[in-house]
């Protein structure tokens, strides 16, 4: 049994995939909740993951893909994890990244502070090291880089730490893991041209296959690509007969429920999909899961995502795929809400919903209240 | 997915209106928010003054359920009044499923709501810790693995085909005995005060009276699931129609069978139905056997003749309107009577198919052989010369029925009366009295269990039967706290003779053993019960003595273990006792000599130890004067004041004395003083000295009173011994026979 379990973050977004053999991925680190504010009802990640960790008896994840270096993904990385670059990153308590997956942007941006400058500094010293780093797609920044740093990018591909869309991620393999990674984006013919990034353009999106017995189970992640990358995406997985790549049972929603990741309008009441996107959520399978990384849905129209008319659009898709919608900040219930867990088995993807407790077993789970 | 769901009846009330303790509780634990995946739609009160929740249930369901469970559904939970009965709860979506589901209560009409079964205890039992909370739990639970198909547990019976109380119908003969022609089913009734018990009639069984063989019809279902759960059918229409589902045409099955049987036209009819029932869809089959009993009340016509009217064979013409409904069916549940292999598996025991001689039905043997039958081990040959006398019940298994008779012949009766088929027999004989008739009865068996408490018959079985089977032979102390069994090895390389011996160099020195014997006569036996031993003692090593002796039967290995009960706590403590492989020295003069590698081992490092001096003891063994038989097991080692020297050794005899008296007492003069053993140091020859000669003459004089000889053990280099016995009558020279024996290779 495979088990991804999405948190609540408000609009920000951590993925944690744990292998059925016991291997670890994490998709994007993003610890936004404000300790000072006890209304705040985002999780505590830092907490969550290092208990998680420490029930695992690990202290390291096998691979961390950060899908884009905005802070809605990267928040608090300094903080959390364990930087080789830097002994002032090192020490207890840290976790090792046994190897980071950043899109070909996150090497060759400029102008980066705080948490995305970190990451940028350790890729760049794992890739001048030659080991623990995949760099997805090789624009012409990155070559210049290459270049600029005396490295072999030709080298770099044959030994898969660079690697193009349209290829399998070499660190895990269905014989070994059960599950594959390929690589829908970034890629390299939209930033040939010049120096300007778009982040979200040039974001990871990636469909993870997993396999239990015979059975397939497919989520595709799509960090927070507007529709013209979904569209590209599906433009060239068509034209590549690769259609079987776009298929999921689990939908990692990109942006937020932003009605850019649809079309080019929010609309009235629903936001209208380009023909590719609208192709692309009919690829979902029966009872499949759209989760949607996401603050509250709003009743009315706002400027910030989420958009009530783009989940009004996922609700049609639930609805025609007899599946599930559901928010990270609306799960279990908007007042409390916990992390999302879909557990993957030969009976495809299963979305746990708790229980009601049984008598002692979260009270005993947690330290007593202080008495006098 | 829009989904209808059926209405509830009754008026809708507030929680604050609401009167049921536990439909309030019900609602307030879901309404306080803490159950994220359930919500209360509506309350209701019914003309009974029962209480229901309508609830909306978010379950936790694959991708891809085995059953179709939705990812919502609406449940009605009504509760009693006075809280008498379990609470109903009914799946209120129209089209809820009801095929392959397990787990639905049964006698609900297809109209109706399903009705889910939550619970496998009887409600008294189940309202003691049910809370709001522990029944939402499991009805969570139970959608939530109904739809992945794992409600039912893998350690759970089947569910069962039919629901209704049924009429006993108890068969001594195995089923498929029914289906054989030439069979007639001779069945007796019992009137119970719980209703009639149909039952196979055999000798040694009650009746109130007995009927007419009826006809038997068989049928056999194609395999399925086992998830149907009839309703009781009434009428042979109504179970044809259960069974056509399961591949059973029943009515011409019974029109075929009384077709063929015109010439009967009295008795009933009995239907057979054994149903090929799946775990799930890939397990193998597991067979269920559900009979009814066909009778027709109202007719004109009764008996089988009746029966066949009533399914259309009015003798020359058929009467295509009777369709079997005026045939009335009652529910009868088969009980087979135990066999070694169902007894073994009621017992969670593994089969043991093992023939068993068993000597001895007093108090430890009536028991162990009971024991051991309940639990599948059944075929006993039981042998005992004595009669069943008001004081043996204070500690026997048999009832004050058996007063009188002879306890081998009750005993087997006994035990056969719990089997199908008889598998003990009795030996009302003497042990001592004819050996070829145990000789002739001990070849025929797997194994030879002596539990006569009598040190001659154990000995007796050991050494003067041939049969290959290995002996085993249980006893209790004489303070009945202890028992003690011991086995020999499979092959018999390991006889219980020197076990026995073993076992006192174990008394004599393990400090777990002390107090052992206590309470036993030093003139007696060791074994002989006190007659102060209470039952639950006995009880207790009876139990113990099967558990041995089944461990024992499958090991194969030789084996001496003391139970020792603690007598303030009742506690059990098991002390093993270490074996050595049994070495037979040879036959010296008219002494056979046996020893055992463990204490040749013992002396060996007691010679190591003292290098380059020599050193020495006294030699203690276990003697069986009808046999000329001594088993060398035991030693003294060197008193303190002793002279050990690399060529002279003089046994000293500080404190030896004392040790002797101790040990004799410890055994109850199991152990007896034999001769002396010494060492000889590296180089040396394992021959005796001259010195050592005249050791022996002084041994043959030290021991000519006491009617047995003297041995002399000189222990060598590389575990050569010396062994030289000196005896001496009045007016002859000592003889001395010697033989020298060489370590036995590894």
């Amino acid at each position: 049994m495979h088990k991804l379990t999405f948190y609540p973050l408000g609009n920000a977004e951590t993925l944690l995939i744990d292998l059925d053999n016991g291997r670890k991925i994490l998709v994007d680190y993003a610890d936004r909740r404000d300790p000072n504010n006890q209304y705040d009802l985002r999780c505590d990640l830092q907490k969550l993951l290092k208990d998680d960790l420490k029930a695992a008896k690990c202290d390291n994840y096998d691979a961390v893909a950060f899908t884009h270096l905005d802070d809605d993904h990267v928040c608090g990385a300094g903080n959390f994890f364990w930087f080789k670059h830097s002994p002032k990153y090192q020490g207890e308590g840290r976790i090792k990244m046994d190897e980071m997956w950043v899109p070909a942007a996150a090497i060759v941006e400029a102008n980066l502070d705080g948490d995305a400058l970190l990451i940028r500094s350790e890729a760049r010293h794992r890739l001048r090291q030659g080991k623990g780093i995949r760099v997805f797609s090789a624009p012409g920044t990155l070559a210049q880089w290459f270049k600029d740093e005396k490295l072999d990018l030709a080298d770099y591909r044959k030994r898969g730490i660079v690697l193009d869309a349209g290829k399998l991620v070499p660190t895990f393999t269905l014989d070994d893991d059960d599950v594959e990674f390929f690589i829908h984006s970034p890629f390299a013919s939209r930033t040939e041209d010049g120096t300007l990034h778009v982040r979200n353009i040039d974001a990871i999106v990636m469909q993870a296959v997993f396999q239990v017995g015979t059975e397939t189970t497919r989520c595709l992640i799509t960090a927070d690509v507007p529709y013209e990358q979904f569209d590209e995406i599906v433009r060239m997985t068509k034209y590549h007969k690769r259609e079987e790549r776009l298929e999921w049972d689990i939908m990692d929603i990109s942006h937020h429920t932003s009605y850019t990741a649809i079309g080019p309008e929010k609309g009235k009441t629903k936001t209208e999909p380009t023909d590719n996107v609208k192709w692309l959520f009919e690829q979902g399978q029966t009872g499949g899961h759209l989760v949607s990384s996401s603050d509250i849905i709003p009743t009315k129209d706002t400027t910030q995502p989420p958009h009530f008319q783009a989940a009004n659009y996922y609700r049609e898709v639930e609805t025609s795929i007899d599946g599930e919608f559901n928010v990270t900040m609306e799960f279990p219930s908007k007042t409390a809400p916990k992390p999302l867990v879909i557990e993957i088995d030969s009976r495809g993807a299963v979305l746990k919903r708790e229980s009601v407790v049984t008598v002692g077993g979260s009270t005993t789970s947690a330290p007593a209240h202080r008495v006098g | 997915m829009s989904s209808c769901y059926r209405v509830v009846e009754g008026t809708p009330i507030s929680l604050a209106e609401m009167g049921v303790a536990r439909a309030r509780d019900f609602a307030l634990l879901i309404e306080s928010g803490a159950t994220p995946h359930v919500r209360v739609i509506e309350c209701y009160r019914t003309e009974r003054d029962s209480e229901i929740v309508v609830v909306e249930v978010r379950p936790t369901i694959p991708q891809r359920p085995k059953i179709a469970i939705q990812r919502i559904e609406q449940i009605a939970i009504e509760f009693a009044a006075k809280d008498t009965f379990y609470p109903d709860i009914r799946a209120l979506r129209e089209g809820f499923p009801r095929e392959r589901v397990l787990h639905l209560h049964g006698g609900i009409p297809a109209d109706e709501a399903p009705s889910l079964c939550l619970f496998d205890e009887p409600w008294p039992d189940v309202r003691l810790r049910l809370t709001a909370n522990e029944l939402l739990y499991r009805l969570q639970n139970w959608l939530n693995d109904t739809a992945t198909g794992t409600l039912h547990r893998p350690d759970q019976p089947l569910e069962p085909a039919f629901l209704a109380k049924p009429i006993p119908l108890i068969l001594s003969s195995p089923v498929n005995r029914l289906l054989d022609p030439g069979f007639q089913l001779r069945l007796g009734l019992v009137n119970s005060p719980d209703g009639p018990v149909i039952m196979e009639r055999r000798g040694d069984r009650f009746f109130d009276g007995a009927a007419s063989p009826p006809l038997v019809v068989s049928v056999t279902s194609a395999p399925h699931e086992h998830s149907l759960i009839n309703t009781p059918p009434r009428d042979l229409r109504e179970l044809h129609k259960q069974l056509e589902p399961v591949g059973i045409d029943l009515l011409s099955e019974v029109q075929l069978k009384l077709f063929s049987h015109q010439g009967k036209k009295e008795g009933f009819l009995i239907l057979l139905i054994t149903l090929q029932r799946l775990r799930h869809a890939e397990a193998p089959p597991e067979l269920e056997l559900a009979a009814f009993l066909c009778t027709v009340e109202h007719g004109q016509t009764r008996g089988l003749e009746g029966i066949a009217r009533e399914v259309g064979l009015g003798g020359s013409q058929l009467l295509p309107e009777k369709d079997g409904s005026a045939v009335k069916v009652l529910y009868l549940s088969v009980h087979e009577e135990l066999t070694a292999q169902s007894a073994s598996r009621y017992s969670g025991n593994e089969l043991q198919d093992v023939s068993l001689l068993g000597i001895g039905a007093g108090a430890l043997g009536s028991q162990v052989v009971l024991n051991a039958a309940r639990g599948g081990l059944n075929r006993w040959t039981i042998i005992d010369d004595d009669v069943l006398l008001p004081h043996n019940l204070a500690r026997h298994a048999l009832s004050g029925h058996w007063i009188g008779q002879a306890k081998a012949e009750a005993l087997t009766a006994t035990v056969n009366s719990l089997f199908s088929t008889p598998t003990a027999v009795p030996e009302n004989s003497n042990v001592f009295a004819g050996p070829n008739k145990l000789t002739d009865l001990s070849a025929q068996v797997d194994a030879i269990v002596d539990l006569s408490a009598s040190v001659a018959v154990a000995r007796q079985i050991t050494c003067d039967l041939e049969s290959t089977a290995p002996r085993c032979s249980a006893f209790i102390s004489p303070s009945g706290n202890d028992l003690v069994f011991l086995g020999e090895a499979g092959d018999r390389s390991l006889r219980l003779d020197s076990i026995e011996a073993q076992y006192y160099r174990a008394v004599a020195s393990n400090e777990q053993l002390t107090g052992h014997l206590q309470g036993g006569s030093l003139l007696g036996s060791c074994r002989n019960v006190t007659s102060r031993v209470s039952q639950d003692l006995v009880g207790i090593h009876a139990a113990q003595t099967v558990r041995s002796l089944r461990r024992w039967l499958n090991s194969k290995n030789a084996t001496a273990i003391v139970l020792r009960s603690n007598e303030e706590n009742s506690a059990i403590a098991q002390i093993q006792i270490e074996l050595g492989a049994m070495v037979e020295v040879g036959v010296l003069g008219e002494w056979a000599i046996l020893t055992d590698q463990e204490f040749l081992t013992r002396l060996s490092h007691q010679r190591q130890e003292n290098l380059p001096n020599e050193t020495g003891g006294v030699l203690l063994a276990h003697v069986d004067a009808q046999r000329k038989t001594l088993y060398v097991c035991h030693h003294i080692p060197a008193p303190p004041d002793s002279q050990k020297q690399p060529v002279v050794y003089i046994r000293g005899c500080e404190g030896l004395t004392e040790e002797y008296g101790r040990i004799r007492q410890s055994t109850l003069n199991g152990l007896a003083y034999i001769g002396e053993w010494h060492s000889h140091p590296n180089g040396s020859a394992c021959q005796p000295s001259e010195e050592d000669l005249g050791a022996g003459l002084w041994l043959a004089e030290q021991t000519q009173p006491t009617s047995l000889p003297g041995l002399m053990l000189i222990v060598g280099e590389n575990g050569q011994t010396c062994w030289m016995l000196c005896h001496k009558s009045m007016e002859e020279n000592p003889i001395y026979h010697l033989f020298v024996m060489e370590a036995e290779a590894k």
